[in-house]
């Protein structure tokens, strides 16, 4: 177990230093820390009244600011998520075909399967480093944001289903991607097959507005969740949400399945 | 050395978000006698306010916390409400108001308008939060100080395996 994990940890430090070489990693991070804080920071800031009003009586403008400052955050995290999956379709595809796809174009990647390494360590690592480089970041940035505005949010759950929603399309993209690489042995098919599934996966919601709410939790989870939010928190969209969350994790098993398959094919 | 690199350039990422420009309420409007005008303002940390009245004519400024807020709009009045800050009959007024906790707070504008002629007056606002944020200052302090203590650790190390 313990020379396992020092071999896990050998291939991460491999791949910092070859895949994810100075100033790359960096500037990824600087980029998805600023970005996602940005759009943090871009939700409402203000409601103007006049006192005495002429439409509404006091206790009407009660109620309606009441209504507004107490689902305030969770319209802003909602906004800043929708913004921030569109980077991550972008950022996610990209990345996954600069570390696997390049090293399948170049022949790198069969030089390493002729180490003394296991094949799915090695394939598991670039995966890992991919997914905390992603999730990590925008987590980070995500509880950075809401702390300097949104200190008065006091709903974790909401909050981790809104950073599951960025984290199983990133899992589902990265693997189709991999796959791709893994297929094709090209850095171009697999940069322009992730970034075209990813932002197909993203735009499909929208094209068809009669989507069903499952596949648009497959599809798109933040369009789903923002559903479950404007439809004042209902319970049956809630299940087609987990339903659908469950399933895109099944779909990226899936597909974990079959690229270790095609891997331990691949020869030296 | 990459652990160096990697904390000194997210600490400049952190610094960077921390002046990530902030929503601004702006409103130029005219406003009646006896009449309050309320912004009613998500103040994370301290707010920056700037308010005039035109052609030189005087204003007040209020800023009440949520509670007050909801005591103006149901009375219609500030006689029951205890303003965290006020500043009565002034031309212009621009400064940083402190604010106690993070919360939302009402900032209230009155025309005190003296000429008995006169139905209302034009005046101008500005309220936005002033930069640098503080948590990302914070994250970009500690940052830095990892980075620049992992450095100082580094070179401290190779001075004692050269000496030794």
């Amino acid at each position: 177990m313990r020379l396992n994990l020092k071999r896990f940890k050998s291939i991460l430090l491999l791949e910092l230093d070859t895949n994810y070489s100075f100033p790359l990693l960096e500037i990824i991070v600087s980029l998805l820390v600023v970005l996602s804080f940005y759009f943090m920071a871009g939700g409402a800031f203000y409601a103007f009244f006049g006192i005495p009003h002429l439409v509404q009586s006091g206790p009407e403008i009660i109620v309606f600011f009441e209504e507004w400052t107490r689902t305030h955050a969770i319209r802003t995290l909602q906004g800043a998520s929708y913004d921030i999956s569109f980077i991550l379709a972008f950022f996610i595809p990209v990345l996954t075909a600069l570390t696997f796809g390049r090293d399948m174009d170049t022949g790198t990647f069969r030089t390493f399967l002729s180490y003394p390494i296991s094949r799915h360590q090695l394939f598991l690592a670039k995966e890992f480093l991919i997914l905390v480089v992603i999730s990590g970041t925008t987590s980070i940035s995500y509880f950075v944001a809401l702390l300097s505005f949104e200190p008065n949010l006091n709903s974790p759950g909401l909050i981790l289903l809104f950073l599951v929603t960025q984290w199983t399309p990133a899992i589902l993209v990265s693997l189709a991607t991999i796959l791709i690489a893994v297929l094709s042995k090209s850095l171009s098919a697999s940069l322009f097959g992730g970034v075209a599934l990813s932002f197909g996966m993203m735009i499909s919601p929208f094209l068809f507005r009669s989507m069903d709410t499952l596949l648009v939790a497959i599809l798109n989870p933040v369009m789903a969740v923002s559903t479950y939010i404007f439809e004042d928190y209902s319970i049956s969209i809630l299940q087609s949400l987990s339903v659908g969350i469950v399933a895109s994790l099944a779909i990226s098993v899936l597909l974990l399945i079959v690229t270790l398959k095609q891997i331990n094919r691949m020869e030296v | 050395m990459r652990a160096v690199k990697f904390f000194i350039i997210l600490g400049f990422a952190f610094l960077l978000a921390s002046f990530v420009p902030s929503p601004f309420a702006s409103r130029g409007n005219l406003i009646d006698r006896g009449y309050y005008e309320c912004f009613l303002v998500n103040g994370s940390g301290n707010l920056l306010v700037e308010v005039s009245g035109a052609d030189y004519r005087n204003i007040s400024l209020y800023v009440l916390d949520y509670e007050d807020t909801a005591v103006l709009v149901r009375e219609e009045s500030l006689e029951n409400t205890t303003p965290l800050f006020f500043i009565e009959n002034v031309f212009n007024f621009s400064g940083i108001i402190s604010l106690p906790r993070p919360d939302w707070y009402g900032v209230v504008v009155l025309a005190n308008i003296a000429n008995p002629a006169l139905t209302n007056m034009r005046y101008d606002i500005y309220i936005t939060r002033p930069v640098p944020y503080l948590v990302p200052i914070l994250l970009f302090t500690i940052s830095e100080v990892l980075g620049i203590g992992l450095l100082l650790y580094r070179r401290f190390e190779k001075k004692n395996r050269t000496k030794q």
